[in-house]
């Protein structure tokens, strides 16, 4: 069996479901000016890329490209600003926090265009920025679930459930650094289908009116 | 003073508070100077300020002085009251003139050195003020003019002394109320639009009609952010729906910097139009509307019994 196939899967779904909502994002945001939405379309179009650059950097093999820096950094700074954008709900804190997404998203993308040239990524910053993702995915679901124990509605349970497989998945993700390489494959097979299972919640909690 | 006197939700009650009194008690003024006289009372009690006074300035006049004393409010008789009000005459020129509202600061900085230790003396040591400019007149027997010629409106100057320093939602809580009862003066005729000849009036302006808040035209308007989305409500789903075509042609041409006039002029819309697609925004919750100083304004009280 291809060792690859469930994290390709997963970085297709999660490249496809971020763009996605990216583009719904946006298009709402066009005609409601709603700084949070604007700010979930860039995260998610941060995502979408992580993704999409794990997935090819694993194809190309002409030159090593560490697009490890921009999956874990990204994924980190895409789910930090959701989490921020959700803090607060003031006009002038999320058109500055919109500004500041901006300017990071244009810094990331030239760590994206510098993969060829940056070293391997070390295990201890890749436990460091796995550790940040793991814990920013566990207070965005706290943050959902205090949503929904405020107001019960489908939508923040659903996501609080996504943000839950989430946090699951990269606390897996976290734990197969510190095994024996053998064991790792044991960690990465669940972790991926957790993460596909967080994303289908994620779809189902956009999509269900 | 009490401790939570400027409070945010005391700023914000008193200043209901201060309208929904004046709603009523206007029905009884003939004159601007027995609205000013209330306000300036009602603001010495509510907010707890020593020594409170209103004034105007003539526009479009730099070299002659104009500053007039219309009402002052105290609360120890034994504050140094007319002789303050003839000597701050100067300051409150400079003030008008500079066309901006001031948080509280240091008596010092705002007043001559001899004055600011008199006024120390009673234990006023901090200073705030007001500066609404409006296109305004008073009838001929409430107030005679410094010079003959056409007026350009007037600058009018609420000039706070105090104690001690309150919390910063203070001086936007003043400035506020005295935007909205000079919109209610000029509503009840205590206050005159300034005449055709003397200023240029909009088309727009022109068309204004009666019942429209005068305050309107100037008011910004922008895109409320929901503080729900995304967090309670899925942002897909449940995005404000405007079924009323005007008032979805307006909200698409806000951009959070444009004038109600701006915003008429961008989508072809009269005053009246506008008004009535910015009271069906304001029911779906989609808009905020803020005074071009960026003060948010009391939309309850603005289209109150329209």
């Amino acid at each position: 069996m291809n060792t690859r196939l469930i994290p390709n899967l997963l970085d297709v779904s999660l490249c496809l479901v971020a763009l996605f909502i990216a583009v719904r994002s946006f298009d709402i945001y066009s005609r409601f000016r709603q700084y949070r939405l604007f700010i979930l379309g860039l995260s998610m179009v941060l995502l979408s890329l992580s993704a999409a650059a794990d997935f090819t950097s694993s194809y190309i093999s002409v030159v090593a490209l560490h697009t490890d820096w921009f999956l874990y950094i990204g994924q980190s700074v895409g789910f930090l600003f959701i989490l921020l954008s959700l803090v607060q709900s003031s006009d002038r804190y999320l058109r500055s926090l919109m500004n500041v997404n901006i300017l990071v998203f244009i810094l990331l993308l030239i760590l994206l265009l510098l993969s060829p040239a940056l070293p391997a990524m070390p295990n201890a910053t890749r436990t460091l920025f796995g550790f940040a993702r793991l814990l920013i995915c566990m207070f965005i679901m706290c943050a959902y679930f205090s949503a929904y124990m405020n107001k019960p509605v489908r939508f923040s349970l659903l996501m609080s459930a996504s943000f839950f497989f989430f946090t699951i998945d990269y606390l897996i993700t976290l734990e197969q650094y510190v095994v024996p390489t053998l064991s790792q494959y044991l960690f990465r097979a669940p972790a991926d289908i957790i993460g596909v299972i967080g994303l289908v919640m994620l779809v189902s909690a956009v999509s269900i009116e | 003073m009490g401790d939570d006197t400027f409070s945010p939700q005391n700023m914000r009650g008193y200043r209901l508070t201060v309208f929904t009194q004046l709603r009523h008690a206007i029905e009884a003024m003939h004159h601007p100077e027995e609205m000013f006289q209330w306000m300036t009372s009602m603001m010495m009690q509510r907010f707890d300020v020593p020594i409170v006074q209103l004034w105007t300035c003539e526009n479009g006049w730099t070299d002659q002085p104009s500053a007039h004393l219309w009402a002052m409010a105290a609360q120890n008789p034994s504050q140094p009251l007319y002789v303050i009000s003839e000597k701050v005459a100067t300051v409150v020129e400079r003030i008008a003139k500079g066309q901006r509202s001031s948080s509280p600061l240091p008596i010092e900085r705002v007043f001559p050195a001899y004055l600011s230790s008199l006024l120390k003396r009673y234990g006023l040591g901090f200073c705030a003020f007001c500066v609404v400019s409006k296109n305004v007149d008073f009838a001929p027997e409430a107030y005679a003019r410094s010079h003959e010629r056409t007026a350009a409106g007037f600058t009018f100057v609420v000039l706070l002394l105090l104690q001690q320093v309150p919390q910063q939602d203070f001086t936007p809580a003043i400035n506020i109320i005295l935007e909205q009862a000079l919109a209610i003066a000029e509503n009840r005729h205590l206050l005159l639009p300034v005449t055709a000849e003397s200023v240029q009036i909009t088309a727009q302006q022109e068309a204004l009609a009666p019942e429209t808040p005068p305050a309107l035209p100037g008011l910004i308007i922008r895109k409320k952010q929901n503080a729900g989305l995304m967090l309670s409500s899925n942002p897909f789903a449940s995005s404000v729906t405007i079924t009323d075509k005007q008032a979805l042609r307006f909200y698409e041409a806000i951009d959070g910097h444009k004038s109600v006039v701006e915003l008429c002029n961008t989508t072809g819309m009269t005053l009246k139009e506008a008004q009535m697609a910015l009271q069906e925004l304001l029911s779906l919750q989609c808009i905020e509307i803020y005074t071009p100083e960026g003060w948010p304004v009391d939309t309850a009280l603005l289209f109150k019994n329209r």
